[in-house]
């Protein structure tokens, strides 16, 4: 099966800067796939060059097989494009600003009509679809630009951070709307630096890191990366020779990340079980000011990979 | 394309405060200008501004030359002179007059000796811009008597005494004096004075009665010029929206979609001309209702004219803001070059108001040939014929800048993504 989304060796360069250095990955059709990472971690340079915006220093991106190098708008009839910044025209009413976008994709009569009146009620925005964008608040203008990217029905729909700065209520809303647009058969690249979006959103994510693929996969091979069972987080005194060394006495019980002061561990499940683990740490002569104990996620799959948490 | 110039007419009308200013601003001025010059309907003309003189050379032959060229039909489409005595400067304490033209004795032979001499002007503090349009006309009058003083002083002398002699002089020697004057301008005129010489042409090749045919009151005349001014700044506003479209991120979006991004620029041209056309129908609906305007003879060429002057004015504009480093710059460098077309183009000053060396500017800009031809069609009853020059210059001009622009504003805004 042809994936929706092809993309092979993409680079970015400006002048000095390499905002994306040779990320490769593929979408397929009804999937969700993510794209997490910090920002200024090339995410967004990433989906210019995919849907056309920025020529790529080197690299191909295919959508449904077609290049965008080579039939850029072919290609950009395939895409709903929904930008980080909130780009609707505040004077015009919710309904004319998806006239206006749905005009440009040659929609036209009752087709757009309809269409229009059936994502005003997707996203909840049918009772003020008259009102001028400027009376709303942030998180409706938020579902109107989402709107706004899928009145022409799109294949592959390219969002970037459609989130942020919005309450948690607004942001369940438009992950539902995310949901149920996946659910009926669409693409969907969302990019995000919220972990729990990534998680409870994506089917497949890559985190990414100064334009970098840094891993990729299932929510559940991500965390697989840290191993199975529980993460354990110690805090105290020690010199992280002395807590390495600990460690290693200690059956199943493996290192994450260990610094002076700070360490970070996994007990595996078939491992000794986490108070066995500690009373070795202890009987090792090392003494803890702070204890955590945990199921391991991507924040810190993140720690793990870049050394740094991810909203540093 | 359509659903672009649609977008941009719904969001003026949303927002309509910057179009209301460009429709009061020529109606606003026309009210103010037309009272200074004494209002009047549609069949009046700018009324001529009295001005008082006192000859105190009255024997001087070059000063009575003066007074009676002051006085001469041709003055008084434009000045009404009235010879005083002593009496002139209380008719000014009275505010009378727009002006006092004091010609001081010795004013004649002072010229004919090459000996410096000033002509007094007294003007009424209560007026704004008769006056000094009465200093102005003197100061040409001024560079005439010095220059030709400078030039034919022999002949100057031969013909004062001729007059003196009050005697019909002799056919011969009348023949000789005239013969060297025409000599000397001839061969003087195309280096020495080239300016006076070319506003003197200009008046005497008009022929004689033509602005009795004019329909054109002053409140016409002043709304018309200023429409013109306004139409530009119309221009700046629409094609601006582009750096408005850019800052708020909707640039970018539109440029994601199939939609080529030198249509997206020429749909914003388009825009640009069908708001200057309304704004245009606008006015002239306020001028006809008003009384100010006539309904012109020949309609399809007010319509055309507007037509490419909006196309030129917004080639004018884009071209600016191609060439522009940023919104800022482009937005100084317009508003520079839209006022400076309009003080040389006759959109502040009335054409024939304007000294002759701005005058030699006019030509250059776009609300010359603009105002030149509704001047026509509005007011003389010209027909598209009649203003095809304007129409040409205005067209070409539009198209060639429109392509020039779009080839500038493409590069630009293909690099709006970060």
């Amino acid at each position: 099966m042809t994936p929706v989304l092809e993309v092979r060796d993409l680079h970015k360069v400006f002048g000095d800067l390499t905002a994306v250095d040779g990320i490769s990955f593929s979408v397929n059709e009804g999937e969700i796939y993510g794209f997490l990472g910090p920002n200024g971690a090339g995410k967004t340079t990433s989906i210019s060059m995919i849907c056309g915006l920025l020529p790529p220093t080197e690299g191909e991106v295919l959508v449904m097989g077609l290049s965008i190098a080579e039939d850029p708008r072919g290609v950009k009839r395939l895409l709903g494009v929904v930008p980080q910044e909130v780009a609707v025209y505040e004077e015009l009413s919710a309904r004319m600003n998806l006239e206006f976008w749905g005009g440009i994709y040659g929609l036209k009569g009752k087709a757009l009509r309809e269409r229009v009146n059936g994502l005003l009620a997707q996203v909840g925005l049918d009772d003020r679809a008259a009102e001028p964008v400027k009376n709303f608040s942030g998180g409706m203008k938020r579902r109107l630009n989402l709107a706004m990217g899928l009145v022409h029905d799109p294949q592959l729909i390219l969002l970037d951070e459609p989130t942020v700065g919005i309450d948690p209520q607004a942001r369940h809303k438009i992950l539902d709307i995310v949901k149920q647009i996946a659910a009926d058969g669409r693409t969907v690249l969302y990019t995000t630096h919220y972990l729990e979006e990534a998680e409870d959103l994506c089917d497949r994510l890559a985190i990414i890191d100064h334009g970098s693929i840094l891993a990729e996969g299932t929510v559940a091979e991500l965390k697989a990366k840290l191993g199975e069972g529980s993460l354990l987080t110690v805090q105290g005194g020690f010199k992280a020779p002395e807590l390495a060394a600990a460690a290693g006495a200690v059956a199943g019980l493996q290192p994450v990340e260990i610094i002076d002061g700070r360490g970070m561990l996994v007990v595996g499940r078939d491992g000794p079980g986490v108070s066995n683990a500690l009373s070795g740490l202890f009987q090792a002569g090392l003494a803890f000011d702070d204890i955590t104990i945990k199921e391991p996620n991507l924040e810190d799959l993140f720690l793990n990979l870049t050394g740094r948490e991810l909203r540093d | 394309m359509w659903p672009l110039i649609l977008k941009d007419l719904r969001r003026r009308l949303r927002r309509p405060a910057s179009t209301l200013v460009m429709v009061a601003f020529p109606l606003l001025m026309s009210l103010a200008l037309g009272s200074v010059f004494g209002g009047g309907g549609a069949n009046d003309r700018f009324p001529p501004i009295h001005i008082l003189v006192e000859n105190q050379d009255p024997d001087g032959f070059l000063a009575n030359a003066l007074v009676n060229a002051l006085g001469s039909p041709r003055s008084g489409d434009f000045i009404q002179a009235e010879a005083v005595g002593d009496e002139g400067r209380s008719m000014m304490e009275k505010g009378k007059a727009s002006a006092l033209v004091v010609i001081p004795e010795g004013f004649s032979q002072a010229l004919l000796d090459s000996r410096p001499t000033v002509i007094h002007i007294v003007r009424n503090p209560s007026e704004g811009i008769k006056p000094e349009i009465v200093v102005l006309g003197s100061e040409l009058v001024a560079t005439y008597l010095d220059q030709g003083s400078r030039l034919l002083g022999g002949e100057l002398g031969q013909i004062k005494e001729l007059v003196d002699a009050r005697q019909i002089p002799p056919a011969a020697k009348v023949g000789a004096v005239a013969a060297r004057i025409t000599e000397r301008l001839s061969g003087a005129r195309d280096y020495l004075f080239p300016p006076l010489v070319g506003i003197a042409s200009a008046k005497e090749a008009e022929p004689e009665g033509a602005n009795s045919s004019t329909g054109g009151g002053v409140f016409g005349y002043v709304l018309m010029m200023t429409t013109v001014m306004a139409l530009l700044f119309v221009a700046v506003r629409s094609v601006g929206d582009l750096f408005e479209e850019q800052n708020s991120g909707m640039l970018r979006r539109q440029l994601a979609t199939p939609m080529p991004v030198a249509r997206i620029i020429a749909a914003k041209f388009l825009f640009s001309v069908v708001l200057g056309l309304l704004v245009m129908a606008i006015l002239a609906t306020t001028g006809l209702a008003l009384g100010w305007l006539d309904v012109p003879a020949a309609p399809g060429a007010a319509i055309l004219l507007g037509l490419v002057f909006n196309l030129a004015a917004c080639g004018v504009v884009a071209v600016i803001m191609g060439l522009s480093g940023n919104e800022k710059q482009a937005g100084i460098m317009s508003w520079l070059i839209v006022m400076g077309m309009s003080a040389l183009g006759g959109s502040m000053v009335p054409l024939q108001q304007l000294p002759a060396a701005m005058r030699g500017l006019a030509d250059y800009t776009l609300n010359y040939w603009a105002i030149d031809g509704f001047s026509q069609v509005m007011f003389e009853g010209a027909g598209m014929g009649d203003v095809a020059g304007n129409l040409a210059v205005l067209a070409g001009t539009g198209l060639l800048l429109s392509v020039l622009a779009n080839a500038l504003l493409v590069r630009r805004f293909r690099k709006v993504a970060p």
